[in-house]
């Protein structure tokens, strides 16, 4: 980027706003996932206006644009792959307003998710989206990657809770798009097009995003199993129960040893697997269905069951969970964390293959699952970056098989660059090819996170 | 497990967990000030990836070696180790600055240590708190004006005979040479709980300040000292009412005076004697007697060494809610950091300033007329923010607190 462009950026953006130290560089070359790529500058916009004016200089100067949240993902999203400038929205985090009343949020796009959570709580209300990562992980992040996270079973995926989107298109106009209606079938959803499409399509500036009441009352149960079998059978018969529990996870063996090392909740690290539950409602409905939980886990040979008594000891619990990908670090260097999703019917087959595949390519496995909504994450240790080919081989032959039985690549995480190389597994080539015409139609000129699953 | 503590960049996967709970990030918003972005430019430097150290020097000051960062890290990472080391590699190659040389020779020495305290008291209380100030006058992030007076050092340096239980009470700098009162109710509520309490005379700065500021390297023979003086006799408990001395102690200590086998072995008879003042009182909770019934709405500050290196947030709870007639507010915005860093708030008195500020405005919302907390550098920082903001509460260490009810 020649000097007149960062002079030009600088007077859009404010000095402290720019960033072109080589030190600074590095901190925008990297998210959670491995490849890292340096930027040539950083810029915090302020505004959508702002982020306009960069995107029209963009244009004319052809630099190419990466937008951040909070570089959480995990498959390399928002790392700048082909340099160019970081658009990092940590300082455009504003709530502009949480309407009690129709029970939606505006906000920016630098929100992280549990701030946002801690201003709803006191108001009665959330938003139920509740990912891994809810500590570090923004809104617009979790927008352009439409993240799921461990309630999508009962409370669905970002998209679903999306009223409204600021988008700027990369010739710098802004486009407003949604309403406030849960119903809206005029034209085209645009809207959910931008909602996982990574930053290649457009820019989101702002969000309206549905709110719901805050459940009365919620119980964490945590339920250990000697076998992943009757672990992922037990899933299946609270599904075809009727019981729609708010979340309910899969952690296998490898994985709790690790979590309950530093969370300390009490979990079994004998245990082939549990399941942690959370049942949330009226009061009356969640104790109801805690009996019908408690005597089905049971039935599956469910044992060293426990029943968070506090808030503090759900918190716990979920500290556990959550603490999964980071606590990976206490087994090996680097961790891979896959997002392959399946039919819940077909999780025990589908975690049997991922076993055998990683011992047969000769890789350390440890497996969380949001088994509610099948999708599994094996998480892959590895000790050098090499070793990562271990791990891509597992997936290219399993792949296949997920695929044919109706299952996904990704369930959340995103293409980024880490899944670009399996993306014709899953997508037909009439399919990519009409991806690649929506790129070009909204982008022309590449400047929207080039390098990235699409281009 | 490695050698070098900033090896363990090579671990770090980059999740980002401890970026926005590190009290730094959450004011400026800008990941190279992250412990995330330390970690990785830590690893940079060793790697030649770097140009010069001239930034990086400076991003590694603009730490408040709080531990939020280890406390969220489910990896376990300890970054501040990795960022003193690097601070340590600096100071040998540039040497310290004239604060910091101030500092060593301030609390290096123990005559000095007394000289310096009795100066700054005398110089305070008799011209400075005497003198109207119309302007703010900076010492800092803390504005002159706004630091409570300071008391008398602490004389007597037993207390009590006959208990059947005996404390070591590490006074430690502030509550020895600064805030004695509070050196007192810790007495006093030790005493009530079945300890004798005994301070040492010779005991030394427990070396923590030098310890963040990357000078562990002369910290050996103060180190020496203070681990005779806990092992002279034998102590039922050693205690403190200053987390940063335990931490100094019960975790740093060990690094220090590696590969000396002696003092390793002194030092891991009576490192599981040590414990936090909130932690050996409320252990001992059933051996004090009732609590006299006082009305007051009160909220704790969580001092960060305590809750972040030494994972003690309970105890302080439970020693509130035994005394009767307290009713007991949290504080929004959860256990961050006071801005107070040891000298963090010299160095960058903008960012304390600011985090301070959040946290008076946090207080004022609980409403309560009483603010607890566990760490003298806490109290004096509180004492200022509030006083800057104008908000009427009481600040006050737990072991006064407990003292008046006794």
């Amino acid at each position: 980027m020649d000097k007149r462009t960062l002079a030009e950026l600088e007077r859009i953006a404010g000095k402290d706003n720019l960033k072109t130290a080589l030190e600074e560089l590095v901190c925008y070359s990297y998210d959670g996932y491995l490849k890292e790529s340096l930027p040539d500058a950083v810029v915090f916009p302020e505004s959508t206006e702002q982020v306009s004016a960069i995107v029209k200089l963009a244009g004319s100067e052809g630099f190419f644009i990466t937008s951040r949240g909070s570089g959480s993902n995990l498959c390399g999203a928002s790392v700048p792959k082909k340099g160019g400038l970081v658009l990092a929205f940590s300082r455009m985090c504003r709530t502009i307003k949480i309407d009690r009343e129709e029970r939606f949020a505006i906000i920016e796009p630098g929100k992280v998710l549990d701030d946002l959570e801690l201003e709803l709580s006191p108001l009665g209300l959330s938003y139920p989206v509740d990912l891994g990562s809810s500590k570090i992980a923004t809104i617009g992040g979790s927008i352009a990657l439409n993240s799921g996270g461990m309630k999508a079973i009962k409370y669905g995926v970002t998209r679903d809770y999306l009223l409204g989107l600021t988008v700027v298109l990369a010739d710098g106009s802004i486009l407003e798009l949604g309403t406030k209606t849960k119903k809206n079938v005029v034209g085209y959803d645009l809207m959910s097009l931008f909602c996982g499409s990574e930053g290649t399509l457009g820019i989101i500036t702002q969000a309206v995003v549905k709110l719901v009441v805050k459940p009365k009352a919620r119980k964490v149960i945590v339920a250990h199993f000697r076998g992943m079998e009757s672990a992922c059978a037990a899933v299946n018969e609270v599904l075809a129960s009727g019981l729609i529990p708010a979340a309910i996870e899969i952690i296998d063996r490898l994985v709790i040893g690790a979590v309950e090392d530093y969370a300390k909740a009490g979990l079994d690290k004998a245990a082939e697997a549990l399941l942690l539950i959370e049942l949330d409602g009226k009061e009356s409905v969640v104790e109801e269905d805690s009996r019908a939980m408690n005597a089905l886990l049971d039935r599956h040979g469910a044992y060293g069951k426990k029943e968070a008594a506090t808030a503090a000891e759900s918190d716990k619990l979920w500290l556990a969970r959550k603490s999964a990908f980071p606590s990976m670090t206490r087994l090996k260097n680097i961790c891979i964390a896959e997002d392959i999703t399946v039919p819940v019917s077909r999780l025990y087959e589908v975690i049997t293959r991922l076993n055998e595949l990683s011992v047969k390519n000769g890789v350390l496995m440890g497996l969380i699952s949001h088994s509610g909504d099948g999708n599994l994450h094996p998480h892959f240790l590895i000790d050098n970056k090499e070793e990562e080919l271990k791990a891509d081989r597992v997936l290219e032959e399993l792949t296949p098989f997920v695929i044919s039985i109706g299952g996904t690549l990704s369930g959340e995480h995103g293409i980024g660059v880490s899944k670009k190389k399996f993306l014709g597994f899953q997508l037909k080539e009439n399919e990519l090819r009409i991806m690649r015409e929506l790129k070009k139609l909204y982008d022309p000129k590449g400047i929207l996170n080039p390098g990235s699953f699409i281009d | 497990m490695a050698d070098k503590a900033s090896d363990i960049t090579d671990r770090c996967l980059k999740c980002g967990f401890c970026v926005n709970q590190c009290p730094v990030y959450r004011e400026l918003k800008d990941e190279t000030v992250s412990p995330r972005a330390k970690l990785r430019l830590i690893k940079a430097y060793r790697e030649g990836a770097l140009k010069n150290d001239k930034i990086l020097r400076k991003v590694l000051s603009n730490c408040l070696m709080c531990e939020s960062c280890h406390k969220n890290c489910p990896g376990g990472l300890h970054t501040s180790d990795a960022i003193s080391e690097m601070r340590a590699e600096f100071r040998t190659k540039y040497g310290l600055d004239w604060k910091k040389k101030l500092l060593k020779a301030a609390l290096g020495d123990k005559r000095l240590r007394k000289l310096s305290a009795y100066w700054a008291r005398l110089v305070y209380n008799n011209l400075i708190s005497n003198i109207p100030m119309p302007l703010n006058m900076p010492a800092g992030a803390l504005s002159l004006k706004n630091i409570p007076r300071l008391n008398k050092a602490l004389k007597n340096m037993t207390a009590g005979t006959g208990r059947t239980k005996k404390a070591f009470f590490f006074a430690g700098c502030v509550d020895r040479f600064m805030f004695s009162d509070t050196a007192k109710a810790v007495i006093k509520v030790l005493n009530a709980a079945g300890f004798d309490v005994e301070i040492s005379p010779d005991e030394r700065c427990c070396g923590m300040p030098l310890m963040i500021s990357g000078d562990s390297a002369s910290l050996g023979k103060s180190a020496r000292i203070n681990i005779d003086l806990m092992s002279a006799k034998s102590y039922d408990a050693i205690v403190s009412g200053c987390p940063t001395c335990i931490v100094a102690l019960k975790q740093k200590y060990a690094g220090i005076i590696k590969g000396d086998a002696e003092y390793e072995e002194k030092l891991n008879k009576i490192v599981p004697l040590m414990s936090d003042f909130t932690e050996l009182v409320a252990n001992n909770l059933s051996s004090l007697p009732p609590l006299k019934e006082l009305k007051s709405t009160v909220t704790y500050h969580d001092p960060c060494h305590l809750i972040n290196s030494l994972g003690i947030s309970l105890e302080p709870r439970k020693l509130i809610a035994a005394a009767p007639g307290t009713v007991f507010k949290e504080l929004p915005g959860g256990a961050s950091c006071c801005g107070s860093g040891g000298f963090y708030h010299v160095y960058f008195p903008e960012i304390a300033r600011k985090i301070g500020k959040k946290k008076a405005e946090n207080i004022k919302s609980t409403g309560a007329g009483v603010t607890l907390t566990a760490c003298p550098a806490c109290k004096l920082q509180l004492i200022s923010f509030t006083r800057s903001a104008s908000i009427k509460t009481e600040i006050r260490h737990i072991a006064e607190f407990l003292a008046e009810r006794l």
